[in-house]
């Protein structure tokens, strides 16, 4: 079974189309190299129909940050690449992180448990 | 079904987890099996039973390694891996829990409810406990990270393992096969560096303890015939001490308010072979006269005078403790008398122990000190000193084996009186029985209870200790953990108990010539005893009933005069009733008695077991 891949915001839909769906997101902002990989990593560890994974999780890759809608702007602030930001089901941002390099697949699955709730 | 095949998983792996080495013994009796120490708890075990001590040599192995750590204050990296994995697997554990109740809840709810249909997401978002659940699974992962630096390849198996569809699934596996590798490492460091002692003693209410045999464990001498079990009560060495106990206290009894004459004799002599022995030492005039130096050695205006000083205030204090040692019988009742008698004879003793070990080597030194002195500086009073501190050094060698025989006896004698547990439930014997832990050796032992030497009665305590130790590269044992499991004696059915001795208090119940009102005489009482598997308080409580024979004094026309009795008692004989007659006298009697050892060691031993 192939990895899930991660949605890529503007070039498969647009950030408000993803964020309308009912899941936890985790939004990877920025188009670095880095931001593409823990974007795949968010995708990765999105994949999860057991043990936890009955809340829906959505990884989002924003590689444009003139995709960034403005009330999330408004919330987040500046946006280094790559930031990862991670929403409930209905839209409230938990948390917004820089990356320090060092954060992996453990890290990002406590950022959706984190959400999850 | 995923989720079964989940917790599946997560017990295998969390079976690997470390516990506390001591409770990988399991004891096993006749009538049940425990496993570990539990102090709360004292089982009962058959007075002809074995009790096999079983001790699960793999995960003890690992259990103790995991202790063991590297010696140090400071938790090895492998200690530290293996509390992080053992921590993340229950975190693991819990949150699958809630998730499933979670599910069941809601799948029950909509069963009952098909028209509401609850959504599983949105109890999953707000479920208290699962939320708790899930903030216990986080802290898991975060201990998790700090893998990374310890333990990078275990860290990124862990890790890889999020990545894929059944990850927590994966991640138990992964630690699971970590854990299994820890172990091996965790059983060669316990098998270098470990050793496990276990010891076995009885401990009778109403006597000494006494250390038993633990084969491969200890060289303790067992009974060269197996015991079975008899029906006749037998006098054996306890009842010898009872009734010797019952007759030194009737008198007692005839005058609560003092300890016996006998006993006020015996002391007497104590005190006065202590006063003789001052006398024939001239302590008291070596004390004053070491008092007289020390003062002139501070007085004088010389400075080389600093050893002088120090010897002979060490020397005038061993003399001084000498000088001031006294028996003492203070006490406001028996018991608290006797027990004062017994410690006063052993600080008696100890002191008398110090003062020939101390003082000849003392006197010695400060009269070398002054000498030394004297050589340097000519002094008169100095000279004095010195030849009065040589001559009474010379009459302590002179009388020191006097003094020790004198030291011993008291202590031997405070002994008997103040017989306690300390020398066989030591530190000192469990370290003694110490094994190296290998991991070829079996651990395990019994304990036949059958060939214990000596009497052993219902409700005597067995007490197992058993204590992991670090051992160093010389061999030094350093305790880690310690732990004990007492058992109490038990038979069952009807069964008798040995013959006891006791004080009892004879009323006459028929017309007699004297005038007589609870004539306290010694007593011997032959009891049976009944006991119920399942019932500990009734076999506690150890009601028996029997026949109580004693040698009463009732007429003055009779030189002896015997009373048959029928009675009952409770708490191991410790209170006697009953109703009997004298033969001689031709006259009834009704009692109440109790056994004054008994009585005593109790008082010693805290109360009732």
């Amino acid at each position: 079974m192939p990895m899930p891949a991660p949605v890529i915001v503007p070039r498969d839909k647009s950030l408000d189309q993803v964020l309308a769906t009912d899941q936890v997101h985790m939004i990877i902002i920025g188009s670095s190299q880095r931001a593409t990989e823990l974007a795949e990593l968010a995708g990765e560890v999105s994949d999860r129909d057991e043990f936890g994974g009955a809340v829906p999780r959505c990884a989002v890759q924003v590689t444009d940050d003139d995709a960034v809608t403005p009330a999330l702007r408004q919330e987040v602030g500046e946006t280094p690449d790559p930031t990862i930001i991670t929403l409930k089901r209905d839209g409230t941002v938990v948390r917004a992180v820089l990356d320090d390099g060092e954060i992996d697949r453990i890290d990002l699955e406590d950022m959706f448990l984190e959400a999850g709730v | 079904m995923k989720l079964r095949l989940i917790a599946a998983a997560l017990l295998l792996a969390t079976s690997a987890l470390a516990q506390s080495p001591l409770n990988d013994v399991q004891f096993k009796w006749g009538n049940g099996q425990q496993n570990g120490f539990q102090r709360k708890t004292t089982p009962e075990i058959d007075r002809y039973d074995s009790l096999a001590i079983n001790v699960d040599k793999q995960k003890f192995l690992t259990d103790a390694g995991a202790q063991l750590g590297n010696g140090t204050q400071t938790p090895s990296d492998l200690e530290t891996e293996l509390s992080i994995l053992g921590s993340f697997l229950k975190q693991v554990g819990a949150y699958h829990a809630a998730l499933l109740n979670t599910v069941a809840s809601v799948a029950k709810q909509n069963a009952a409810n098909p028209g509401a249909q609850l959504s599983m997401v949105d109890a999953m978002s707000s479920d208290p406990q699962l939320a708790q659940a899930r903030a216990g699974f986080r802290s898991g992962l975060a201990d998790l990270k700090k893998l990374k630096t310890i333990d990078p390849q275990t860290y990124a198996a862990v890790e890889q393992s999020f990545g894929s569809s059944s990850a927590y699934v994966s991640a138990a596996n992964a630690i699971e096969n970590r854990l299994n590798q820890l172990s091996a490492t965790l059983q060669q460091n316990a098998a270098a560096t470990g050793a496990l002692g276990l010891t076995a003693t009885i401990v009778p209410p109403d006597a000494a303890a006494r250390p038993l045999h633990l084969p491969n464990y200890d060289q303790v001498a067992v009974s060269s015939t197996i015991a079975v079990p008899n029906y006749i009560p037998v006098v054996d060495a306890r009842t010898q001490r009872e009734i010797t106990a019952a007759e030194d206290f009737r008198d007692v009894a005839k005058s609560l308010t003092q300890v016996s004459a006998q006993f006020q004799a015996s002391m007497k002599e104590l005190q006065t072979s202590l006063d003789t022995l001052r006398t024939s030492l001239k302590t008291q005039v070596l004390e004053v006269q070491l008092n007289s130096l020390i003062q002139q050695v501070r007085s004088s205006a010389r400075t080389d005078l600093g050893p002088v000083l120090t010897d002979a205030t060490a020397a005038r204090d061993l003399v001084q403790q000498l000088n001031s040692t006294n028996l003492t019988i203070d006490g406001t009742t028996d018991a608290q008398r006797l027990l004062n008698v017994a410690n006063s004879m052993n600080t008696t003793a100890q002191a008398l122990l110090d003062a020939s070990k101390g003082i000849p080597d003392d006197l010695n030194k400060l009269a070398d000190d002054t000498e030394t002195a004297v050589r340097n500086t000519a002094d008169a009073t100095l000279s004095q000193s010195e030849a009065m501190v040589r001559q009474a050094a010379s009459d302590f060698l002179a009388k020191q084996t006097f003094f020790i025989t004198l030291a011993n006896n008291l202590m031997s004698l405070g002994q008997l009186l103040a017989a306690d547990s300390r020398l066989a439930l030591s530190a000192d014997r469990l370290a003694a029985a110490a094994r190296n832990l290998d991991a070829n050796t079996d651990y395990s032992t019994t304990l036949d209870l059958r060939t214990i030497p000596g009497d052993v009665h219902v409700r005597d305590n067995i007490v197992v200790q058993a204590a992991l130790y670090r051992r160093d590269a010389n061999g030094q044992l350093t305790q880690v953990s310690t732990d004990s499991q007492a058992f109490v004696v038990q038979r069952y059915n009807i069964f008798p108990d040995s013959v006891r001795g006791g004080l009892i208090f004879a009323e006459p119940r028929s017309k007699i010539d004297r005038d007589i009102s609870y004539q306290p005489v010694p007593a011997l009482g032959y009891y049976w005893r009944t006991g119920f598997r399942g019932h500990p308080a009734w076999n506690a409580m150890s009601p028996s009933f029997g026949i109580t024979m004693a040698l009463l004094d009732f007429s003055d026309a009779n030189t002896m005069e015997l009373g048959f009795a029928g009675g009952i008692s409770i708490f191991r004989d410790l209170a006697w009733v009953g109703y009997g007659r004298n033969l001689q006298a031709k006259a009834n009697y009704f009692y109440v008695g109790t056994n004054p050892l008994l009585l005593v060691k109790l008082f010693q031993n805290g109360g009732l077991r």
